[in-house]
């Protein structure tokens, strides 16, 4: 029959015309227009239903979450990670999509040293918001951990690069490239490590502090120049700036060769600082300063006796450097401090200087210095020779000889 | 009270002194907004097939309200019963499933005894047996114990019972609203696609599952139908649950073809796993079913027991596992850990199914897959570190396996893993692992899971792959030639007569150009030429005797049906539908299908 109907009761086919099912035999029928009435007032209750228990379940699962979440935080200060582990997970389950929870679990994971589980759980997110600052940043350590250069600079780069809800967005970037530049020391990059720092340097705010922290970077990485700037940055910023500033412009200076800026941080960082820590280091670096500046003859501003004085000085000095390698005869093989001979190059080197201290030695007089304008650089180039060649060679140098030494070197850099 | 008639040859459901006309006679003229309203609801007054559409929105989102609220049971009922706890308290693990267990067997056995098992079979019992009705109290009931069921631990999932609960309510809203008894068969699908649509949150799945294994077959008819209340569920559903899929799915991509075989590897993995899990129940169930009726009582309360003692040493196995499912995918166990939990997880839903205890094993067939895939991309990776694929995508990709090569719906299988991790990259691999599985499984074990069940509870229930596995007979193996002269309504009686001078045969085909074919005898010819129509043409000949043709492609079947009291049929060509390519005799038809139950 192609319109029997069926027994709402008993599910027995009701043949067409006949009112009521022949077994149950009840007029079971209400009319189909209240039925339809009534099913679409059943499904608002059921709509108001459904939406107050999952109003109810979701407020109870929230809780849950957080109840979890919170403990999980505790267990991870207190460095009890497993626990903490546990902790987030369970967070998780009533409350999937926090990111938050799954951000905590990940660093639990991580602190762990559970770095594929963290990485499924990062990528996971990653893959939700690509632009989720603290995830990038997340990544970004654990590819640094996992000595993954190309990929701990795509993070930590998104991570600078993306927003920081909540946070200071200028100094959490800051923090990341910091992070990020530890790492390429760590890694022996100093070109990138030192281009990160050239960027953060170009985006610092007003503040000595930070000016004085970045040079001091740069005097990590051995960019001194930049690092004399930036400290130079600190103080006009406040004249006032603390002991690290003065003395990492001092430290800045001394390495560039201005002894004499050197000399005038370090000795206002000594008298203004009593309690400077490192002083003894300070100390030694002001002395060599003052030093170096006392035994430089190319200072256009002295005047000629002065200089010539100077020359006859250091090559009086270079002499009695040079002779304490060779101990007693100056022709004999030199021999190290340790009394081990020296090897060959060294010993040929040494011995060419004492053939040359030989030749020049008659000319080094006053009378000379003033008829020949060129002695005195050639006097000074021997003198530089001898330092650099006696430098661990010869036994522990004078002061007065590391003073000519950074002569040198500042001589050399200079030539440069 | 007047009864509503149909009309007859429309399906169109009338009432009685109702209907636009009696309102306005009634009204006044301005009709109030209460009386719009209420014309609104007249939709009895639609034709059936609308009706059946309406119907079926009104049901999936009937039904997705109901899955929501099922699973919030489930949920809200395992916090209550073990706790907040990842892995609850010794005490809870033990006690409570085998204490729920007492409840829920009592329950089954006295107040809901069609509740049993997971709800696929039970669902399809009803289409196929009872007229698509399934009691309202089996909605009820599977509800209630369901949720306590897997609230309590037992390792069973709840999208089979989703299935039925919206199977149960769409017959019972169709069978009120007095659809004819086909419309109701085919409504239980219907609701069964959407409760399940609604508790993956796949609605494309969902409807091929129901196609492939409750309908068992595809019917144009119901599939718009279908579509639509799964749609809606899905709707309503993430409206209140939210969009997100089942599980978050970690990236996929693959780095060389190359890798495919480790897909491979994990088809095969899969497909034993799957056949063992097959063939564990198959052992169980029928051993279990057969004891005592009293035992029944206690069956689920030993196996909520044993599932608790598993729980104790592998919490994760308790109850639908969702949450270790998504811990899988984020690689937060080790491989030999999952392997293991693959393995337990398929021995505590062989004890929960068996039980008795109500709850189906989507969950659980998903969770296997997760761990197993989980586990052999982990030794995968850790002798081929090159491998670029995750471990949650071998999870993802192991999740469709097993659900392939257990369920034996290899479609299903494909679209839900698509649906799940949204991710059309992933394809290939799982199209790979997914048919190895499937062949494996069909190798091994002949019966599919829900025909196997089936077969315990005393039903034969069709299904899809039954469909595939026959061999269709088609007319060309019943074509003969035809060896009597062909006429042509071009020639004249006389003609005719002349060419069949020589001819013993009783039936004469004419092919009558674009008009199609006739058949006539020598007699009748003989009869016209004495009756002085010898030079009439055949195609003016009056009452002539039309025949249907059958192209050589076509199942027999179609001959079958077409030949009725013909002697043969002209089989025709395709592209060239006046060359005749041989005919059909019922003798012959009849023949063919002797033979073939013969076999080969």
């Amino acid at each position: 029959m192609e319109h029997d109907q069926v027994c709402p009761l008993c599910g027995r086919p009701i043949p067409l015309g006949e009112p009521n099912c022949p077994r149950c035999r009840r007029n079971l029928f209400l009319k189909p227009d209240t039925i339809i009435g009534l099913t679409l007032a059943g499904l608002l209750v059921l709509f108001v239903i459904t939406g107050l228990a999952v109003q109810a379940y979701e407020a109870k699962y929230a809780a849950l979450g957080d109840q979890w979440y919170q403990r999980g935080t505790k267990d991870l200060a207190s460095s009890h990670v497993n626990a903490a582990i546990v902790d987030f997970r369970t967070a998780l389950v009533y409350a999937r999509d926090d990111e938050n929870y799954d951000l905590s679990l990940a660093q639990a994971l991580s602190a762990a040293g559970r770095t594929e589980e963290a990485k499924a759980y990062l990528t996971s997110l990653w893959e939700r918001d690509p632009a989720n600052a603290q995830v990038n940043l997340e990544l970004g350590r654990l590819a640094a951990r996992a000595g993954n250069t190309e990929d701990a600079l795509r993070y930590y780069h998104s991570a600078m690069y993306e927003d920081w809800p909540g946070r200071d967005p200028a100094e959490a970037r800051r923090a990341v490239r910091l992070e990020l530049f530890r790492f390429l020391m760590q890694q022996g990059d100093r070109a990138q490590a030192e281009a990160e720092l050239i960027a953060m340097a170009a985006l610092l705010p007003p503040e000595p502090a930070l000016y004085t922290e970045v040079g001091q970077l740069f005097m990590e990485v051995g960019d001194y120049q930049r690092a004399a700037f930036e400290f130079e940055a600190a103080l006009k910023l406040d004249r006032n700036a603390g002991e690290a500033t003065l003395v990492g412009a001092g430290e800045a200076e001394f390495y560039l060769g201005n002894y004499e800026a050197a000399r005038r941080h370090l000795d206002r960082a000594l008298r203004e600082r009593p309690g400077v820590t490192r002083r003894q280091e300070v100390k030694d670096m002001l002395e060599q300063a003052t030093l170096a500046l006392s035994a430089n003859p190319f200072d256009p501003n002295l005047p000629p006796a002065e200089r010539d004085q100077r020359v006859i000085e250091a090559f009086r000095q270079a002499m009695q450097r040079l002779a304490s390698c060779f101990v007693n005869d100056i022709t004999a093989a030199p021999a190290t401090s340790s009394g081990t001979p020296q090897p060959a190059a060294a010993t040929n080197s040494l011995a060419a200087l004492a053939n040359q201290a030989r030749a020049l030695q008659p000319q080094v007089r006053a009378d000379s210095l003033r008829r020949n304008p060129d002695l005195a650089t050639q006097i000074m180039n021997f003198v530089f020779s001898v330092e650099q060649a006696s430098t661990g060679v010869c036994g522990a140098p004078q002061p007065f000889d590391r003073a000519l030494m950074l002569l040198a070197s500042r001589r050399g850099s200079s030539e440069q | 009270m007047s009864e509503p008639t149909t009309t007859p040859g429309t399906g169109v459901l009338t009432e009685p002194n109702s209907g636009v006309g009696a309102h306005q006679a009634a009204g006044t003229g301005e009709r109030s907004w209460v009386r719009r309203t209420l014309e609104l609801t007249r939709l009895v007054k639609m034709r059936e097939g609308q009706l059946f559409l309406f119907l079926a929105v009104l049901i999936g989102v009937f039904s997705g309200l109901l899955v929501v609220c099922f699973q919030i049971a489930i949920n809200t009922t395992r916090l209550w019963l073990l706790g907040s706890a990842l892995a609850p308290s010794p005490a809870r693990v033990i006690l409570i499933p085998a204490l729920v267990g007492l409840v829920v067997a009592f329950l089954v056995m006295r107040v809901f005894p069609q509740v049993r098992g997971s709800g696929v079979n039970q669902t399809k019992a009803a289409v196929y047996a009872s007229n698509g009705h399934i009691p309202f109290n089996t909605v009820v009931g599977k509800f209630i114990t369901c949720a306590l069921a897997i609230g309590s631990g037992q390792s069973l999932g709840p999208e089979d019972p989703s299935l039925q609960i919206g199977a149960g309510f769409a017959s019972w809203l169709g069978r009120r609203l007095r659809i004819s008894r086909d419309k109701v068969r085919l409504i239980a699908p219907v609701g069964a696609a959407a409760g399940l649509a609604a508790a993956f949150n796949a609605p494309i799945a969902s409807v091929l599952f129901v196609i492939e294994e409750v309908i068992g077959r595809w019917s144009a008819g119901v599939l718009g139908a279908i579509v639509l209340a799964a749609l809606s569920s899905v709707v309503v559903m993430r409206n209140f649950l939210g969009a997100q899929p089942l599980f978050r799915v970690t990236s996929y991509r693959l780095g060389h073809p190359s890798e495919l075989v480790a897909y491979a590897v994990l088809g095969v993995t899969g497909g034993f796993a799957a056949v063992v899990f097959t063939r564990l129940i198959a052992a169980v169930r029928p051993r279990l079913m057969r004891l005592p009726q009293r035992t029944h009582y206690f069956q689920p309360a030993i196996a909520g027991l044993a599932v608790g003692l598993i729980g104790l040493a592998f919490p994760q196995v308790m109850g639908a596992g969702y949450e270790t499912i998504d811990q899988a995918m984020h690689g937060q166990y080790v491989w030999q850990l999952l392997a293991v939990l693959a393995g337990v997880k398929i021995i505590a839903t062989v004890i929960s199914f068996s039980s008795g205890a109500p709850g189906g094993m989507f969950a659980p067939s998903l969770f296997i897959g997760a761990m197993l895939g989980g586990a052999v991309g982990g030794v995968e990776r850790h002798f081929f570190p090159g491998l670029t694929g995750s471990v949650g995508a071998y999870a993802l990709v192991g999740m469709g396996t097993v659900f392939a090569g257990f369920l034996r719906v290899p479609m299903t299988s494909v679209f839900m893993v698509l649906e799940l991790s949204g991710n059309y990259s992933i394809i290939v691999p799982v199209v790979i692992s997914n048919a190895i599985a499937y062949v494996i499984s069909r190798r091994y074990q002949k019966l599919p899971i829900f025909e196997m069940l089936s077969r315990q509870e005393g039903m034969d229930l069709p299904s899809l792959e039954a469909q595939r596995e026959e061999s269709i007979l088609r007319v060309e193996s019943a074509v003969h030639d035809y060896a009597a002269p062909l006429l042509h309504g071009v020639q004249s009686v006389a003609d005719a007569l002349r060419q069949l001078d020589n001819s013993a045969e009783q039936h004469f085909l004419i092919d009558q150009g674009t008009q199609g074919w006739s058949l006539t005898t020598k007699e009748r010819l003989q009869m016209l030429e004495q009756q002085g129509k010898g030079a009439t043409l055949l195609r003016e000949l009056p009452n002539p005797q039309r025949l249907p043709h059958v192209h050589p492609d076509q199942p027999l079947e179609v001959a079958l049906r077409r030949i009725g009291d013909h002697p043969l049929l002209p089989v025709t060509n395709r592209v060239q539908i006046d060359r005749l390519e041989g005919v059909v005799t019922l003798e012959g038809i009849l023949r063919v299908y002797r033979a073939s139950l013969a076999g080969p």
